[in-house]
């Protein structure tokens, strides 16, 4: 993925990330492989791209870490998305469907 | 019971004091451990699907990207937490000692109006004391222009065979001084109490 590409992506990057986290407490392993899953590999983002964004998320308290134990018995960091968290969520959720919808509009929707 | 809460607080501040080197080793291990942690994840699950060991090693990393630019990234945004976690405490702490401060005053109002008056009488005192010693000794005269030209003359004369020493100046020994080089500029004389020019 280009330089160009990853600058698009990455006001994105935090919303698909805190959808992740939405669902329930992942460690970031995890986090990478929802997203991967979902996208079906698509999205070829550096996995310590997101790991830094979920650091710098944490700093925003728009998640909190805690060390746990993982289902293989393993020390693992496990993120859960705070009230703030939930709320930037649903902002840029709803900043990133009318921004699609007015692209779409011009381009036409998927599948016309 | 006060005093021991008090030393509470301050053992509590100086132990964080202390610690914030150790808080930044302990960052240091965690963000390792995090990430040899995920690198493990993706090495076992290459590996599940065909990958020798050499391969997933280098795939892993591949996918991870430039490690020391994302392990940098990640410890900036930490220590920034830090210190943002750490001014709040030092905020909370603040407002508690004044919460704290304002509850004692309340409860003794006799020995906070004591001590108000103390200090205000203090406070009173040392101006005015202020006032009066730089108006004496520390500021220039007022009303004078050139106040650092104003000197005190003293003027000796022989009298009926005795030496006088005087600061008196009448207006005629100020025309004798006019003529006399060095004293050409001589603008004003005044006689203070005490004698002067």
């Amino acid at each position: 993925m280009s330089k160009e590409d990853l600058q698009l992506l990455r006001g994105t990057l935090d919303m698909l990330m805190l959808k992740a986290l939405a669902d329930g407490d992942l460690h970031g392993y995890g986090v990478v492989a929802w997203i991967r899953e979902r996208t079906n590999g698509q999205l070829e983002i550096e996995e310590g791209a997101l790991y830094t964004a979920l650091h710098r998320m944490e700093g925003r308290r728009w998640l909190r870490s805690r060390w746990g134990i993982s289902e293989n018995n393993r020390r693992a960091k496990y993120y859960r998305i705070t009230a703030a968290g939930r709320r930037q969520l649903d902002q840029e959720d709803a900043r990133w469907r009318s921004y699609a919808s007015a692209v779409f509009d011009v381009m036409g929707s998927p599948g016309e | 019971m006060t005093e021991l809460k008090e030393t509470n607080r301050v053992m509590a501040a100086l132990r964080r004091v202390f610690q914030f080197r150790s808080m930044r080793d302990d960052l240091e291990t965690e963000l390792d451990a995090e990430i040899h942690e995920h690198l493990r994840r993706t090495r076992e699950e290459l590996r599940a699907t065909g990958f020798s060991a050499v391969d997933a090693q280098r795939e892993a990393e591949r996918r991870f990207g430039n490690m020391d630019r994302h392990r940098l990234a990640m410890r900036r945004a930490d220590l920034q937490r830090g210190r943002k976690a750490r001014r709040s405490r030092l905020v909370s702490a603040t407002l508690e000692s004044l919460r704290y401060a304002t509850r004692c005053l309340r409860a003794s109002p006799g020995v906070t109006l004591t001590v108000v008056a103390t200090i205000a009488l203090g406070v009173g005192a040392n101006a005015t004391m202020f006032g009066i010693i730089d108006r004496l000794l520390l500021s220039p005269p007022e009303h004078v222009v050139d106040a650092e030209d104003v000197v005190r003359l003293h003027v000796q004369r022989t009298f009926l065979g005795r030496l006088l020493t005087g600061a008196t100046i009448s207006y005629l020994d100020y025309r004798d001084f006019v003529g006399i080089p060095g004293l050409d500029d001589v603008v004003a004389v005044s006689n203070v109490p005490g004698g002067g020019m």
